[in-house]
């Protein structure tokens, strides 16, 4: 490492920026594969896509399946089932709908597994797991962005 | 497979933006003024031939000769180095002119034509500046389009914690909101952050779908 770099403090904005804190923050410009699901959701229209395109394309895959989860009534055996269906559906997924139809059917199973029957369902440590539910939360509509907030946090679990 | 249609020019933010005139030349320059001060100051700082000016003047000095040049950004990509290391070479060749300049006027003794050289990794070095700049960068246009939204106090709430380092436990007695609340508040601006970011290396040439090697390069680079 050279000893001639020049950071020292500026006068411009974050111009004390160290180059620790840079590494840290460049880090944070990472991108998840579930970003794709939150970003979408996050947009200005992120409720108006919910509602007219992600639930119609998750009862198109996922079936009746989809209303026991929201409703809180689904068994562990229904959310493996959506789980195992969202992967298959994430391989072989063409296009970003389908991407996303995947991705929020896979994490919104895992996640009502958590809280409804205390069982974690896929192999995705909790340090992984729990950032993702808290992005999640933040833009999904209730009443399923409540039971993914507590999904971030359940009070106990098992695994399979 | 579907066949890639588009040249290789187009395939870069620059190369669009060249594609737009004068105006998108403009946008370019302004990118990499923007961006490439810092490192370009720090190669300049490293170098042999920091006796040749004042950092500043002399970097931008290096911006007001190449960027004007007809083809400069053209001849960058058909290169197929990255921007940082195109830029480095130039601003070498740069500091060879100035230096002959100063030896016809008489301000420097005899030297030679050789390109200067650099103590230490000149490579890592840039590299380091380079992240440095794009946090920057990226800090700024967060915060504006965090504003541009209503989320000011979200944007304060990003910055005490990933670049004050304060706990959220603090931050939300700050702002009078829970932990969880002020976690969350951060999530937002946070992805502000990162659309910023990843815009901006988009714009130095990295394609889409490279940003997150590109990202884990530089920092294995700099050892972080």
């Amino acid at each position: 490492m050279t000893d001639h770099t020049d950071f020292s403090p500026d006068n411009s904005e974050f111009g004390d920026l160290s180059e620790a804190q840079a590494n840290l923050l460049f880090g944070l410009g990472r991108r998840r594969p579930v970003d794709e699901l939150i970003d979408r959701l996050s947009e200005d229209d992120g409720p108006t896509f919910f509602e007219d395109t992600l639930m119609p394309g998750l009862i198109s895959a996922y079936g009746g399946l989809v209303e026991r989860m929201v409703d809180r009534s689904a068994t562990l055996d229904e959310l493996v089932e959506i789980k195992e269906k969202a992967k298959a559906l994430k391989v072989g997924a063409e296009g970003e709908p389908q991407r996303l139809v995947a991705m929020a059917g896979y994490f919104f199973a895992v996640g009502t597994a958590l809280i409804l029957h205390n069982k974690l369902i896929c192999s995705r440590p909790r340090t992984e797991l729990q950032p993702i539910m808290l992005d999640l939360a933040t833009v999904t509509p209730p009443p399923l962005s409540e039971i993914i907030e507590k999904a971030a946090n359940p009070p106990s679990y098992s695994t399979l | 497979m579907a066949k890639n249609v588009f040249p290789p020019t187009m395939q870069t933010w620059i190369g669009r933006r060249l594609m737009d005139g004068a105006k998108g030349r403009s946008q370019v320059n302004r990118h990499v003024m923007e961006v490439y001060a810092l490192p370009m100051r720090v190669y300049f700082l490293g170098t042999s031939d920091r006796w040749i000016g004042e950092p500043d003047e002399v970097v931008q000095g290096f911006f007001a000769d190449r960027l004007a040049r007809p083809g400069f950004f053209e001849d960058w990509q058909n290169s197929g180095l990255p921007l940082r290391r195109w830029l480095m070479n130039a601003f070498s060749f740069y500091l060879l002119e100035l230096r002959r300049a100063r030896r016809r006027d008489g301000r420097a003794g005899p030297m030679g034509d050789d390109p200067p050289t650099f103590s230490g990794d000149p490579d890592a070095a840039v590299d380091r500046a380079f992240i440095v700049s794009v946090v920057r960068r990226a800090l700024q246009r967060a915060r504006i389009l965090c504003e541009e939204q209503g989320l000011e106090d979200h944007f304060t709430v990003f910055v005490r914690h990933h670049y004050q380092g304060r706990s959220y436990k603090h931050i939300g007695e700050e702002f009078g909101v829970d932990h969880a609340r002020a976690a969350v508040m951060a999530r937002t601006a946070g992805r502000k952050f990162r659309a910023a970011l990843r815009e901006i290396l988009e714009q130095d040439g990295t394609s889409r779908a490279e940003i997150d090697q590109e990202i884990a390069v530089l920092l294995e680079a700099v050892g972080a």
